[in-house]
């Protein structure tokens, strides 16, 4: 079954290039039943392959055939099966199957149907691709293809000024990231002479990296970082994480599947997979872990505040990737896979359901909702069990994975850290309760009533949007349990097998902590006991609130002012040395350019009209050539010239 | 009791493709006598059966242990290499044919000159006799002669038929008079006694004590198959045969008369020169680097879409011609690679303008012009053909993912590895100048026509597998190089 992997991430392809083929007139039901089917068949397969790497960890290998000779070195293309790749196999085609079914509904009547489908499946395929890389060259063109369909997709409605101006954004700020990894990725192939991972791992772990510049361990400490700042682009982490607030103004199905389960989840898996190189490094990791705890505080506190319902959820996605990083940080591998997955079910279906929400009511201020609970019951179920997995209460999944992480930061070593993240877990409890009550309980807001007519006829979708939900909603309740004292750890025990020793790098575990399990759950109560007095049951006035936390109120509404200090310090350089390069390319370039054209293309007349069509002209020059060579020839040969 | 000796001795797998091409061309010569009207249209068909058979042949004995007959044919890696590579090349050129004669009245007898052209060519890839090249080079050219022409009402295309005659004279009388030097240096005309001669004994001596002869025997041979190979200053009859012969037999002059020409090159540059004229080999780079230069350059201004593409064939054969200049200071194992990359490039090259002349034909015929602007709103009308030549264009331009990169690529990375950094360099930079007007054909397929809807593009079954064809081979041999350089690999 290891053996036929590479069909999974086939499948979407097969369907984009039919999809491509059948055109963009193509009727809807077919676009999204044969993307569908396929994907759905895809996530088959994944699942045979995930139980099939489990019951054979010595099948779970490399598949790779020669590419290309370069001098000594050879380049190979495959794929690869680790425990590690299958479990995402399985995420990544299940939130795809599930969002592009309720993409269906979500998306009908759009003029674009079928070239959102089709970006869509490009995504997939890039998505799956990435995952199976055997090496990371291959890794890398695939991470900039799902940069390439992540912006087709922000940008998917362009006619909107602010689309547009996301989608440039969002392949900006990840692009830096991406030169990282690149100059990391060549670092460690100049180190080592392979893209290949296990190579690569094997030199590490020798401590034989090594190039004449720099020694080895600063060599690893280097590449690592490299590598990191393209997750950090990525996985939008802080400092370059303003770009995924803005790539909201995508379809909300694609905000789900692309900006909150899998590609933003791709910076994770980079550093998840890259482990033993991480782990070679105490200054890499401690850096990891450190970005990641800052940007899960950073992104919590921002999403306190914020009235469009898709931007706190994207703050949270920010805040729970950070978490990822930190306990990947602080060695936890395991933990940082379990709440990736976790994460992946809870914010899919946050989304799906926000996204249910919008298209009932077309607007996506806060503000203007309220009390949809009624009309939408299923929609609110949905997403109360998504709110209470995010919040982390006991017993979704957002707890038990969430609750590792806190407990391994503890054990580790790094109580500031600690702090960070139970303040941002009391934070993401009140926001994410923020919005459940404002948008589903207590009453219409006037303004709502009066800008939108067809507020009276709010409802929910239809089928093919509720399956979606209650899939997730479903697996957002019961996920936790893959990786808990119930199952014995189950989920860990799986990943651990990537390392054949059992312990090694990888198989760090921690052990558990009740009373730490008592104290998660009760801030997170707090924090919901606290939304509900503001916003249910209205004991405090939110704005009497604010008003007296005036200052803390704008600074988390203005996102920390990051976006003001990126435009001053990053977009005013660019500025000037744009109209520096500008000045000098018009004036300069372009003159030169243009003259050089003129001399070739002259130069190009002025042998074309030596094309007289006279033969005896042709043979003249012929012959006078051979004169010439012939000259050459034997003077040089009589050793004159 | 006859002798039947004959049966079991090696002539079939060293002569096997030959054998069956000239059968072949020889059934369909009586055919075309002997059936008439609806008939003549299985003549192609019958040709390509036996282009099949004979590549089926070729094949099989790849790697069959080389063998001379006679002394004179011998299936070597060199005659093997090229004698796939001269097959393909037919084969599309036949397909190519089949479609012009749906479209264009020409006559039969173009089907069996093709072959008869294919057998010389086949000659001359494998023959190791200076001889038994000439005849091959005649064969091909003879018939070619009379394939540019073969449109006698059309007074371009005897005007270029006559012309390429005219230098076709001559270059053979160049050619011969630079083998009668070595013939007369060497006292032999068989190239495997002349290279063991220079290996193995005082030959080499011969070729050192008459370097002015050596040195007009190399230029007369350059210049002789330079022609052929229309190198600057050789080229100017280029353009005009090219336009004016119908357009299987353009493609077939700039694929399959230039690959065994290469093949030729190859054979005497490698057994004459290679050993003892070492120093001679910079006369090659300096015409491939006049070659590169002159022949982009004028295809700058072109509008006629033929001759740009003429052009481009003989800016494409200066970058042929650079692996060339290295074969004298590569050690044994560089020449395989060096071989490698000529090979590469001329299959490469092969598919992108056979492909890139039979689409500009589809559409002189549909619109009646082949200005650059008939191309106008291809791809609003056909997209499959306006995207089949922009892939054949990018090729020929040298962009990643098609097999026009990975061949210059090889040849590149040659140049740096055998210090003649300066012809990669001067390829590199003629290539950029290829981009502009390549890319302005480009540029006309995917502008929307203006006023007049222009006539309708109709490819027929066979055009489609032609250019289905190309376009695999073009993008095949660019996204896994490995498919075709594993052959070569295993060949050198």
């Amino acid at each position: 079954m290891i053996a036929y992997a590479w069909l999974v991430p086939l499948l979407p392809l097969v369907a984009y290039i039919f999809l491509l083929a059948l055109g963009r007139r193509a009727p809807e039901g077919v676009v999204s039943s044969v993307s569908v089917a396929l994907t759905f068949v895809s996530f088959l397969l994944s699942a045979a392959v995930f139980v099939a790497v489990g019951s054979h960890p010595e099948a779970a290998t490399s598949y790779v055939f020669h590419w290309l000779t370069l001098g000594s070195r050879s380049l190979d293309v495959g794929f690869s099966v680790t425990h590690l790749n299958a479990l995402m196999l399985l995420v990544v085609t299940l939130v795809s199957t599930l969002v592009l079914l309720f993409s269906r509904e979500y998306m009908r009547g759009d003029e674009r149907f079928a070239v959102f489908y089709q970006y869509l499946n490009l995504f997939v395929f890039s998505m799956l691709a990435l995952v199976i890389s055997p090496n990371l060259l291959q890794l890398y063109i695939f991470w900039e293809m799902v940069g390439l369909c992540s912006y087709l997709l922000v940008g998917f409605w362009y006619f909107k000024p602010e689309a547009a101006a996301a989608a440039k954004k969002s392949f900006v700020v990840t692009r830096i990231g991406d030169a990282g990894l690149l100059a990391g990725i060549i670092l460690l192939f100049l180190a080592s002479g392979s893209f290949d991972d296990s190579t690569i791992f094997a030199k590490v772990a020798g401590h034989s990296l090594s190039l004449g510049w720099i020694s080895g361990q600063a060599l690893t400490t280097l590449a690592a970082i490299l590598v990191f700042v393209g997750a950090i682009g990525k996985s939008a982490q802080f400092p370059l994480h303003v770009w995924l607030p803005d790539a909201m103004e995508g379809p909300t199905p694609v905000s789900a599947l692309i900006h909150a389960a899998t590609m933003v989840a791709a910076g994770v898996y980079l550093v998840a997979r890259l482990f033993p190189l991480f782990a070679a490094s105490p200054a890499a990791l401690t850096t990891v872990a450190w970005i990641g705890g800052v940007t899960a505080l950073l992104a919590a506190l921002i999403a306190l505040t914020q009235r469009d319902i898709k931007r706190v959820i994207a703050y949270s996605t920010i805040s729970q990737l950070g978490y990822m990083m930190l306990a990947l940080g602080v060695g936890a591998y395991a933990y940082g896979v379990f709440h990736l997955m976790t994460h992946a079910f809870f914010k899919a279906l946050l989304f799906l359901a926000a996204g249910s929400v919008i298209h009932a009511v077309h607007t996506q201020d806060l503000f203007e909702m309220g009390g949809l609970g009624r009309r939408m019951p299923i929609t609110m179920w949905t997403f109360l069990a998504g709110a209470l997995a995010l919040a982390g209460v006991v017993p979704f999944a957002g707890f038990w994975s969430k609750d590792d992480i806190l407990n391994a930061t503890l054990q580790t070593g790094h109580p500031v850290l600690f702090v960070f993240a139970l303040v941002a877990a009391f934070c993401t409890a009140f926001y994410i309760f923020r919005v459940f009550f404002l948008t589903f309980t207590g009453e219409p807001r006037p303004a709502a009533q009066l800008q939108h007519t067809e507020w009276s006829e709010a409802g929910e979708g239809g089928p093919v949007m509720q399956v979606p939900l209650v899939v997730l909603a479903v697996l957002a309740t019961v996920a936790g349990f893959f990786n808990s004292p119930l199952n014995g750890y189950g989920l860990e025990r799986y990943l651990f097998a990537d390392a054949p020793t059992g312990a090694g790098v990888l198989g760090r575990t921690f052990p558990e902590n009740v009373g730490l399990m008592a104290v998660s759950v009760v801030v997170s109560l707090l924090g919901i006991g606290l939304a509900a007095a503001m916003y249910w049951r209205p004991v405090i006035r939110p704005a009497s609130l604010a008003n007296g936390l005036r200052l803390l109120y704008v600074v988390s509404y203005r996102k920390f002012f990051l976006d003001e200090i990126y435009g001053a310090a990053v977009v005013g350089t660019g500025r000037f040395l744009a109209a520096l390069v500008n000045a000098v390319d018009r004036y300069v370039i372009a003159v030169i350019v243009r003259a050089v054209g003129r001399i070739f293309y002259a130069a190009g007349l002025f042998l074309k009209y030596t094309q007289t069509g006279q033969i005896q002209t042709y043979g003249v020059v012929a012959g006078c050539g051979l004169l010439i060579v012939v000259v050459i020839a034997i003077f040089r040969a009589g050793g004159v010239l | 009791m006859p002798n039947l000796d004959v049966l079991h001795q090696p002539y079939w797998s060293t002569m096997g493709p030959i054998l069956i091409l000239s059968v072949t061309a020889f059934v369909v010569m009586v055919l075309e006598f002997s059936v008439s009207g609806r008939g003549k249209r299985w003549l192609h068909g019958v040709a390509l059966f036996g282009t099949a058979a004979a590549l089926a042949d070729a094949i099989l004995h790849l790697y069959a242990k080389p063998q001379a007959v006679l002394a004179t044919l011998q299936n070597d890696i060199l005659a093997n290499l090229f004698t796939v590579i001269l097959l393909c090349t037919t084969f599309l050129v036949l397909l190519f044919a089949w479609d012009y004669t749906q479209r264009v009245p020409l006559a039969p007898e173009h089907t069996y000159l093709i072959l008869f052209a294919v057998v010389g060519a086949l000659t001359m890839v494998s023959a190791v006799d200076m001889v038994a090249l000439y005849v091959g080079l005649e064969v091909l050219s003879v018939s070619s002669y009379v394939l540019a022409g073969l449109r006698t009402r059309k007074l371009s295309s005897v005007e270029g038929g006559i012309k390429y005659l005219v230098m076709g004279g001559v270059s053979s009388a160049l050619l011969l008079y630079g083998l009668s030097f070595v013939y007369g240096l060497s006292g032999t005309t068989n190239l495997g006694e002349l290279f063991a001669n220079q290996t193995f004994t005082a030959g080499a001596a011969i070729f050192q004590q008459y370097p002015a002869i050596t040195a007009l025997a190399f230029v007369l041979i350059l210049a002789g198959l330079g022609i052929k190979l229309s190198l600057v200053p050789f080229h100017m009859w280029t353009p005009d045969t090219y336009a004016g012969a119908p357009s299987p037999v353009s493609a077939m002059l700039s694929t399959l008369a230039k690959t065994a020409a290469f093949g030729m090159l190859l054979r005497i540059v490698l057994y004459v020169f290679a050993v003892s004229g070492d120093n001679l080999f910079y006369l090659i780079s300096l015409l491939a680097a006049v070659t590169m230069v002159v022949g982009n350059l004028i295809a700058l201004p072109q509008q006629d879409m033929k001759r740009l593409l003429a052009y481009s064939s003989v800016a494409q054969a200066g970058y042929v011609l650079v692996p060339f200049t290295m074969l004298t200071n590569a050690t044994v194992v560089d020449w395989g690679s060096l071989v490698d990359s000529i090979g590469f490039y001329l299959l490469a090259y092969t598919f992108m303008t056979v492909g890139a002349f039979a689409i500009v034909h589809v559409v002189q015929d549909a619109r009646g012009s082949r200005t650059a602007d008939a191309l106008t709103g291809l791809y609003q009308q056909s997209p499959w053909l306006a995207g089949s030549l922009t892939v054949f264009l990018l090729g020929l331009a040298g962009m990643p993912l098609t097999a026009g990169f990975i061949g210059k690529f090889y040849i590149f990375a040659d140049t740096l590895h055998l210090h003649h950094a300066w012809l990669g360099v001067l390829l590199f930079l003629t290539s950029v100048v290829s981009f502009y007007y390549y890319f302005g054909l480009i540029r006309k397929l995917y502008q929307p026509s203006i006023s007049v809807q222009p006539a309708r593009v109709q490819p027929t079954a066979a055009m489609s597998a032609l250019v289905g064809l190309c376009v695999l081979g073009t993008i095949v041999l660019g996204i896994v190089p490995a498919s075709w350089l594993h052959v070569l690999a295993a060949l050198t």
